[in-house]
């Protein structure tokens, strides 16, 4: 992700779609509305919390030791999210089971919380806002579909007209996989023809660059 | 260097501290969100409960199957998942899990009894087949039944999954009077015999151990009921009067054999001339299958095949057993006879060799119903040639597998266990 992040650039280097990190909650918990609706809420939370204090620790951390102290902060951000949900929350806890604490080892909260290590407190707030406002917005609508016309109903409510008309692999884990694919493709599509945009190859370079610029300073 | 060193050891101490701080947030989340956890986990195993008896003051938990060897409980069998007793009341909750029904998954119920031993209520609590039993009414129809279930049918056309329920109510019951809990209610001698009957004499009954036998005319004057199995594959009999009674089972060849109403054999004690009198009834009801089954074996071997017929001692779906002389060869043939789809009979046969090996298989008819299977695969030949080569010790019942086809298949599956216990059977008494 850039270390300047506009509205336009996180939509256009969108991490859950187009740079295709953090699909864990995407995929698993998207086959229903309301499944989809408690993991947004649950990653929202793990997102900003983890950011936070990696921000608050980035003054204070050397470099080398940021990523161990990403993977500590995450987890154990995550395991106490973890047992909240499962205490006050036991019938939305029993529809994720496993995948909020599967949550620990998201790539989308480690990036988020590496990029927030370079950015002051007010910028890691309003880029953790966006994305999670973002990956809200992708799980819900991953979600509609697959439930909608893979299992016609809504929420849990039948929706008798389409009873006739489910497609059955949408509410199967494959289906979540094409949905995000047809979403990857069609925003990278929308999106890597506008101008200061990037799309996933040129991200895939920006990535790459960092370690040839070590390498050419070294030299 | 120096500096080097200095951000190293900042680091590893930065490190350690989000451990200890993240480790002692844990230790305290975890102590306040443990008991809520626990609470609702019961809740959850309760939920059901709290359905079944709204006005119960609590319970205690008896016996998790889960953690079997934390209760004083034995002998409870595996269908049982909680037994809770109810407080203040000296009743007992039992919550059970059955895979007998259709289609083999499981079947949730729950029960209550009083201190008297009767049942106050009954419910399913997950049914997973297609067919309805009448999950809100039948198990109401369970209301006053002691463990003996006296007054409680099975539902037509819905067998499986309801004799699956009864027996599941059986077992909770097993596991109360097994335990001293409630007393054992009074089974009458009949119902007694009824129940051993399937046990006794597995070919009288099906796949889900419903006695298929219908009352035959008898001139035995010492016997009070006749049973005759549809399938040729024996007789049953109920002789004595009133706590006395006695079941006498009689199977295609000839052999009888005698039971009490606690199922101990009793055939060197009983009568004998009832006993014989049972021989013979049953050898006039008797069907003969020696040339329709000399023709099909001739089918398998060869039309140069001298065959003499056995008596094994089993009680099961066999109804013919022969030495095979075809090829220089020395060969065993058996006839097997059971419930298929819509409890109608399947006739296989087999040959094995002398190693009890088999060595040919055939079926009169495998699905019998094709309008009613859409989805089956089935290739005729491939299918039996799979048995080709089998032995009672490799035997999984997988080769028994037709998909799209459960009833046939189970009943090919008993057809097999069925054929290789007549075969050790007449190993043991002389018979090969």
């Amino acid at each position: 992700m850039t270390e300047h992040p506009s509205l336009r650039n996180l939509i256009a280097d969108n991490p859950s779609v187009i740079l295709l990190l953090g699909l864990c909650p995407v995929l698993s918990a998207t086959a229903d509305v309301r499944s989809a609706l408690a993991m947004g809420c649950i990653t929202v939370l793990a997102l900003i919390c983890s950011c936070l204090i990696m921000n608050v620790l980035r003054k204070f951390l050397p470099k080398q030791f940021e990523f161990p102290a990403i993977f500590l902060v995450c987890a154990g951000v995550v395991s106490i999210i973890d047992l909240f949900a499962h205490a006050l929350f036991p019938s939305v806890y029993q529809m994720l089971g496993l995948y909020v604490a599967a949550l620990s080892v998201s790539l989308l909260l480690y990036a988020s919380a590496a990029d927030s290590c370079r950015m002051t407190a007010e910028k890691t707030l309003g880029q953790c806002l966006v994305l999670s406002l973002l990956l809200f917005v992708i799980m819900l609508f991953t979600a509609v579909i697959r439930e909608v016309l893979g299992n016609a109903s809504f929420a849990g409510v039948e929706i008798p007209a389409l009873k006739d008309f489910k497609i059955a692999v949408l509410s199967q884990p494959a289906g979540a996989f094409f949905i995000s694919a047809f979403l990857a493709a069609a925003l990278n599509a929308a999106v890597s023809n506008s101008s200061g945009s990037k799309g996933v190859a040129a991200w895939l370079k920006e990535l790459i660059c960092p370690i040839e610029k070590a390498e050419e300073s070294v030299k | 260097m120096e500096k080097n060193t200095g951000s190293a050891q900042k680091g590893i101490l930065i490190l350690i501290l989000i451990v200890v701080v993240f480790s002692g947030i844990l230790c305290g989340v975890n102590a306040y969100t443990a008991p809520i956890i626990e609470w609702n986990d019961s809740a959850a195993i309760l939920a059901p409960l709290v359905q079944l008896l709204p006005d119960a003051p609590g319970f205690e938990l008896l016996y998790d199957s889960a953690a079997p060897d934390h209760s004083a409980l034995e002998n409870v069998p595996c269908t049982v998942r909680y037994i809770h007793e109810i407080s203040d009341n000296g009743g007992y909750a039992v919550q059970l899990s059955t895979t007998e029904g259709f289609t083999g998954d499981p079947i949730e119920l729950s029960f209550a009894v009083d201190s008297d031993g009767k049942i106050i209520n009954a419910q399913v609590d997950a049914y997973p087949d297609t067919k309805d039993m009448g999950v809100a009414d039948y198990p109401l129809t369970y209301i006053g039944q002691d463990s003996a279930l006296s007054d409680v049918s099975i539902v037509a056309g819905v067998t499986f999954s309801s004799s699956a329920f009864r027996r599941a109510v059986a077992d909770g019951f097993s596991a109360l009077t097994e335990n001293g809990l409630v007393a054992e209610g009074y089974k009458d001698p009949v119902q007694a015999l009824t129940e051993l009957l399937p046990v006794v004499f597995s070919g009288i009954a099906n796949n889900a151990g419903i006695v298929q036998g219908v009352e035959a005319q008898s001139s035995a004057a010492l016997l009070n009921t006749a049973l005759k199995a549809p399938t040729d594959t024996g007789m049953a009999y109920f002789a004595g009067e009133g706590d006395d009674l006695y079941l006498i089972v009689v199977n295609a060849f000839g052999t009888v054999k005698a039971y009490d109403t606690k199922g101990n054999d009793i055939t060197a004690s009983a009568p004998a001339e009832v006993l014989e009198q049972a021989r013979e009834d049953a050898a006039s009801q008797a069907a003969d299958y020696l040339k329709k089954d000399t023709k099909a074996f001739k089918k398998l071997t060869g039309d140069d095949l001298e065959i003499t017929a056995l008596t094994p001692e089993t009680f099961n779906s066999v109804t013919g057993a022969y030495v095979l002389n075809y090829d220089g060869k020395t060969c065993y043939g058996f006839t097997s006879r059971t419930y298929g789809f819509g409890d109608m009979p399947i006739v296989t046969r087999y040959v094995l060799d002398e190693n009890g090996t088999v060595v040919r298989m055939n079926a009169d008819e495998l699905i019998l119903e094709k309008e009613y299977f859409s989805d089956y695969t089935l290739d005729d030949a491939a299918y039996k040639e799979g048995f080709i080569g089998l032995t009672e010790a490799a035997f999984t019942g997988e080769e028994a597998l037709i998909t799209g086809a459960t009833m046939t298949s189970n009943a090919v599956k008993t057809a097999v266990r069925d054929i290789f216990a007549a075969f050790n059977s007449l190993k043991e008494n002389g018979g090969i």
